[in-house]
């Protein structure tokens, strides 16, 4: 009965990958998440650079 | 049997008394006159009936052992009124080891027997459809289950208590094991029989409880050869739920793909003019970006920003704010571009792209505007760019990620299943893990 448990906690977990999955297509969630730095003019920057990121190309 | 009314089917009818060849002493018989040896449990001797007589054939003093469950119990074992009428203990010929079987009498079902080897248990009962000549094989069907070889053997018996119906001493059988856990085929072969019996496993705990052995069970070590693994959440069910799910998540990323298109909001073209010559880092003027309205049913959707710029050994770069002209909320973030081409070792290398671009995940509906701030290396050729705004662009990493969320148990599952199914041929002498 326990061991049976475990399956059926298995597939609710399934299911709530789907889900999830489902969800994050419809609202075009990247999981990943993304490189923007998000600035509420009433709340203040998020993150801990101000303005523009200082990375830059340098090569060769 | 004779005598057995059945009107009495579901009893263990009643027994007969024998009195011991050796000690004298009263020895209960289950299964009368089917019995030919007898051990006696009082002076450990083993009789055997020659004619209607009884006669001691051999002493078992120095090799008593102590059944797990005592000889007499009376049990419902696999919805059959069973009686423990035997304890054998069995060692094979050629090695030292040594097992255990409890012989079970049913008057309706007639004999089965209980192996235990190692802690671990199978109960036995004999099967007549399979060819008596199938002996010679490396694998077999049998009721659309495919059994592999797993043991070749003769066998002796150490020590033996209860009744008997066949010669004990007489015969050395010779077995041929055959397994699909949780099931087992056994071919046995002696001078007066050759018969296939079926086992299947059972696990310590069914045995304690079908015939109430509160005393000790042996410790189970390893795994048993007709063990079978996880049976609950086996290594099977568990891909074929992780299969069917990811075929699930194919399918649901197929209908994303059809009916949520990528969609350009915008798509401008900028000129950088080249500067008089400057060293180090060029900054140019901020530009003002086009304007887009973004409307989906979720309320969210990704966006794209693809840049090209037509970089040839250098680097272009733009640093971008995103405003939501409603809300005033701002989003920053770059995105830069850098193509490098040479002629090394006799060889032609090239290294990055004249595109790149970035997703932003998840932006609420509404109208947004773009500030873009060009930034290019002293001496860049790179005189213009082009900037596109997409939509609902296909997010393919979610679909990896997810994928491997589902495939983590079953992964797990697999390697445990591996791991336990070669501890379990470690035992054989045909493994089909040895190389």
């Amino acid at each position: 009965m326990k061991k049976l448990s475990i399956y059926k906690v298995f597939i609710a977990y399934l299911v709530l990958v789907l889900s999830y999955f489902v969800y994050v297509n419809a609202t075009g969630t990247r999981i990943l998440g993304d490189d923007k730095e998000e600035f509420d003019p009433n709340e203040g920057r998020t993150g801990t650079s101000s303005g523009y990121r200082g990375s830059r190309y340098y090569h060769k | 049997m004779s005598g057995f009314d059945l009107t009495e089917k579901g009893k263990v009818p009643a027994t007969a008394l024998l009195n011991c060849a050796h000690c004298n002493n009263t020895v209960r018989l289950v299964t009368h006159a089917q019995a030919v040896n007898v051990g006696c449990l009082h002076c450990d001797s083993l009789l055997a009936r020659q004619g209607n007589r009884w006669s001691r054939v051999k002493d078992q003093k120095s090799q008593v052992r102590v059944p797990t469950i005592p000889l007499g119990t009376k049990s419902l074992f696999k919805e059959i009124r069973y009686a423990v009428t035997g304890f054998i203990v069995y060692q094979e010929t050629t090695a030292p080891y040594q097992w255990r079987e409890y012989v079970l009498f049913s008057p309706i079902h007639g004999y089965a027997f209980l192996s235990e080897y190692d802690g671990h248990w199978t109960y036995f009962r004999f099967v007549a459809d399979i060819s008596l000549t199938r002996n010679n094989t490396h694998s077999l069907t049998y009721q659309e289950k495919d059994y592999k070889l797993f043991h070749k053997y003769s066998s002796q018996v150490v020590y033996a208590a209860g009744e008997f119906p066949w010669r004990l001493l007489d015969n050395r059988s010779h077995y041929t094991e055959f397994v699909a856990p949780p099931y087992m085929l056994t071919l046995e072969k002696s001078q007066d029989e050759i018969c296939w019996m079926q086992g299947e496993y059972v696990t310590p705990e069914e045995i304690q409880e079908a015939f109430g052995v509160a005393e000790y069970m042996p410790e189970r070590i390893g795994v048993g050869a007709a063990e079978p693994f996880a049976t609950a959440f086996s290594y099977k069910k568990v891909m074929a739920a992780g299969g069917a799910a990811v075929g699930v998540l194919f399918l649901l990323q197929i209908l994303f793909l059809i009916f949520i298109r990528p969609q350009v909001l915008t798509d401008q073209s900028f000129s950088v003019p080249i500067a008089p010559e400057q060293y180090g880092e060029v900054t140019l003027t901020a530009l003002p970006g086009p304007t887009f309205t973004l409307s989906s049913l979720t309320g969210s959707s990704n966006l794209e920003l693809e840049l090209y710029a037509p970089v040839d050994d250098e680097w272009f770069e733009l640093g971008v704010t995103l405003i939501n002209i409603k809300t005033n909320k701002a989003y920053d973030f770059e995105v830069g571009t850098e193509y490098y081409s040479g002629y090394e070792g006799g060889e032609y290398w090239t290294e990055g792209s004249q595109k790149n671009s970035v997703t932003l995940s998840a932006m609420q509906d509404g109208e947004y505007t773009l500030i873009v701030q060009p930034y290019r290396g002293a001496l860049s050729k790179v005189d213009q760019f082009r900037l596109w705004v997409r939509r609902d662009v296909p997010l393919w990493s979610n679909l990896w990620i997810l994928l491997l969320f589902i495939a983590a148990a079953p992964a797990v599952q697999w390697f445990r299943n591996q791991s336990f199914e070669k501890s379990r041929w470690m035992n054989s002498n045909y493994s089909p893990y040895d190389s």
